[in-house]
């Protein structure tokens, strides 16, 4: 079925739909959140599908991306020839974004306003339709994309990967279709695109940049590549010259990506507690700071730029004088930063499942509401007590369940990386510092869940 | 050189159905709030005011007053409401009690309680004696846990 032509359409059409019905909602519906779709499907569903498929599948929302299908109009109608710009490479680009995204996010209060959030719906159908028609290959995906990094980071830790099934398949293999395309032998024309992440099958390793947009799997004419199940632990195992990325050691750009998801995990999470508004105030007191968003942009460059930075060079030294290591510091953060991954998605899936099972029944009355406004008089009444999936005290015991089996996960990778960094006799001593600032991380998550909410617009006035 | 020029006939018509969806797009943006926004509310000669007990507010049981005068400031009582409380952020069960309609146009919640501290919009919807349809809304902000 991951073979046919329209596999991914037939996803990512009913989420179009459902972008399509936000950015309408957004617009002419109600300015309250809780009563638009643009307010609800966004912040409560969508959060929340999106962190249990990764838990439970994979890069499910990449794979159904409704951005994508304006790529195709986009490839067509402009010319889509230029290469990346050397200058922004990798990573650096989406980092930034990534946290801009973060800080508007607490700034403008994007989650209580239908409207701005039809406006981020709207500017991402234009950015991916003018970046991708502009440029080669996936562009937006690659190096642009701040939802994309989400998926590609936490997916390390899902159970399902698309690789290869049997290597020696690939070896015999002269075509490559799967990253270079298939091509129509009579015309020449390409009939199916190879991997446009530049992610070649034979040596590609982990979830990381992969889109699950199944264009390998359909490119392959030996149908030798698929999703398949895999330990998680494996993404972790070797430092391996992955295609499309190279060692994850060599790769700062990457680990930092993965550290602003770490750390902005728990930072996401302290903007909407009641100490933060405290602290925020305090803050503002004291810099003589009238403006929130100038405050909110001290904090985040705290949380996620100097802090993690101060606390992993701290890890990595530690565990270079316990080792007696004579490897360069630098790689061996940069690839130990991976570990702590598992702890940050495990925080992510906490929060945002908290915000969907605490709300996932409000689409209802929204539908209801909205069906009758426009005159279909199908679903009655809107029924506004609907609210809670489960019950508060099951919701507090899945977020620390999540939370412990995250702190193991990472437990364990640090452990892996640590292992084949230091081997066996010295991997316990290398790994003791990063289980450190992971239980750190822990105890600060178990923290933040246990506050009382507190969802503030504005904390100076 | 006109556009027309400058553009394929191929180009044209892509050119063409670009401009359309950026200008569905631009007026859907400028149509803020119009979707079942006007018929819920036929007394725009009713001011209504509300008042919280505790000030300032915070999580637990709260009395919301309300307070309806026409336009001559003369209190309007009969009025049936019902008061609704939601958190800023979507995804939180409301609160919904009715409200007791006391003497010169004030009427007091009836189990009102803010769960849950951060930003509540508060909806005060109801019928008016004579009939006519009665809604508004005010945004409540920083009730502390």
């Amino acid at each position: 079925m991951l073979n046919w032509k329209h596999a991914r359409t037939v996803i990512q059409l009913p989420l179009l739909a459902i972008a399509a019905l936000i950015v309408l909602d957004g617009f002419i519906g109600p300015s309250n959140a809780p009563d638009n779709f643009a307010g609800v499907l966004p912040w409560v569903h969508w959060r929340g599908f999106v962190v249990l498929a990764l838990l439970v599948f994979g890069n499910l929302f990449c794979m159904g991306c409704p951005f994508m299908l304006v790529r195709r109009p986009a490839k067509r109608w402009l010319p889509a020839r230029w290469n990346w710009p050397a200058w922004i490479p990798g990573k650096w680009l989406a980092i930034a974004l990534l946290i801009v995204f973060f800080w508007s996010y607490e700034a403008f209060d994007l989650w209580a306003s239908p409207w701005w959030t039809a406006w981020v719906a709207v500017g991402y159908f234009g950015a991916a339709f003018a970046v991708d028609g502009l440029f080669k290959g996936a562009a937006f995906c690659k190096h642009l994309c701040p939802i994309g990094q989400f998926h590609f980071v936490n997916s390390m830790a899902s159970p399902f990967e698309v690789k290869v099934r049997e290597y020696t398949t690939c070896q015999s293999c002269t075509t490559k279709d799967c990253i270079a395309g298939r091509h129509d032998p009579a015309t020449g024309r390409l009939v199916q695109s190879g991997c446009e992440l530049y992610l070649f099958q034979q040596r590609k390793a982990g979830n990381l940049d992969c889109t699950f947009c199944l264009d390998c799997i359909q490119a392959c004419p030996h149908d030798n590549v698929g999703i398949i199940a895999r330990n998680p632990l494996d993404e972790f195992r070797r430092d391996a010259n992955r295609s499309g990325i190279g060692k994850l050691s060599e790769r700062l750009d990457y680990a930092l990506l993965a550290l602003v998801l770490v750390f902005g995990s728990l930072l996401n999470a302290f903007g909407m507690v009641g100490p933060v508004f405290r602290f925020e105030r305090w803050l503002a007191g004291v810099l003589g700071l009238e403006s929130e968003p100038a405050v909110l942009a001290l904090v985040f460059i705290a949380g996620l730029v100097v802090m993690p930075a101060g606390l992993v060079v701290c890890a990595g030294w530690t565990s270079h004088l316990l080792t007696r290591s004579t490897r360069p510091l630098l790689p061996l953060i940069s690839r130990f930063s991976f570990g702590l991954v598992p702890l940050g998605f495990a925080m992510w899936v906490a929060h945002y499942g908290f915000h969907f099972f605490t709300g996932a029944l409000t689409v209802v009355p929204v539908t209801q509401a909205f069906l009758l406004d426009i005159g279909i008089d199908l679903l009655g009444e809107p029924r506004r007590e609907l609210a809670a999936l489960l019950s508060q005290s099951m919701i507090d015991m899945i977020e620390l369940i999540v939370l412990q089996l995250g702190l193991l996960a990472t437990l364990a990778a640090t452990y892996v990386i640590s292992r084949d960094t230091f081997g066996r006799p010295r991997a316990l001593r290398g790994a003791l510092p990063w289980a450190v600032l992971a239980l750190l991380i822990f105890i600060a998550a178990n923290w933040l869940m246990a506050q009382p909410m507190e969802m503030r617009g504005t904390f100076l006035s | 050189m006109t556009l027309h020029r400058m553009l394929s006939r191929r180009e044209q018509p892509r050119l063409l159905l670009l401009l359309i969806g950026v200008a569905l797009v631009l007026m859907l943006a400028s149509m803020a709030c119009t979707r079942g926004g006007e018929e819920s509310d036929a007394a725009g000669d009713v001011t209504m005011e509300i008042e919280i007990t505790p000030d300032p507010p915070e999580v637990g049981p709260a009395v919301v007053e309300v307070i309806l005068m026409d336009e001559d400031g003369d209190p309007v009582d009969g009025a049936e409401l019902e008061i609704e409380g939601n958190m800023s952020h979507a995804g939180m069960e409301p609160v919904i009690v009715g409200a007791i309609g006391e003497q010169a146009g004030h009427y007091v919640s009836d189990g009102f309680a803010f769960t849950m501290g951060g930003d509540w919009i508060i909806t005060v919807s109801g019928t008016l004696d004579d009939g006519r349809e009665i809604e508004r809304t005010f945004d409540l902000a920083g009730v502390s846990s």
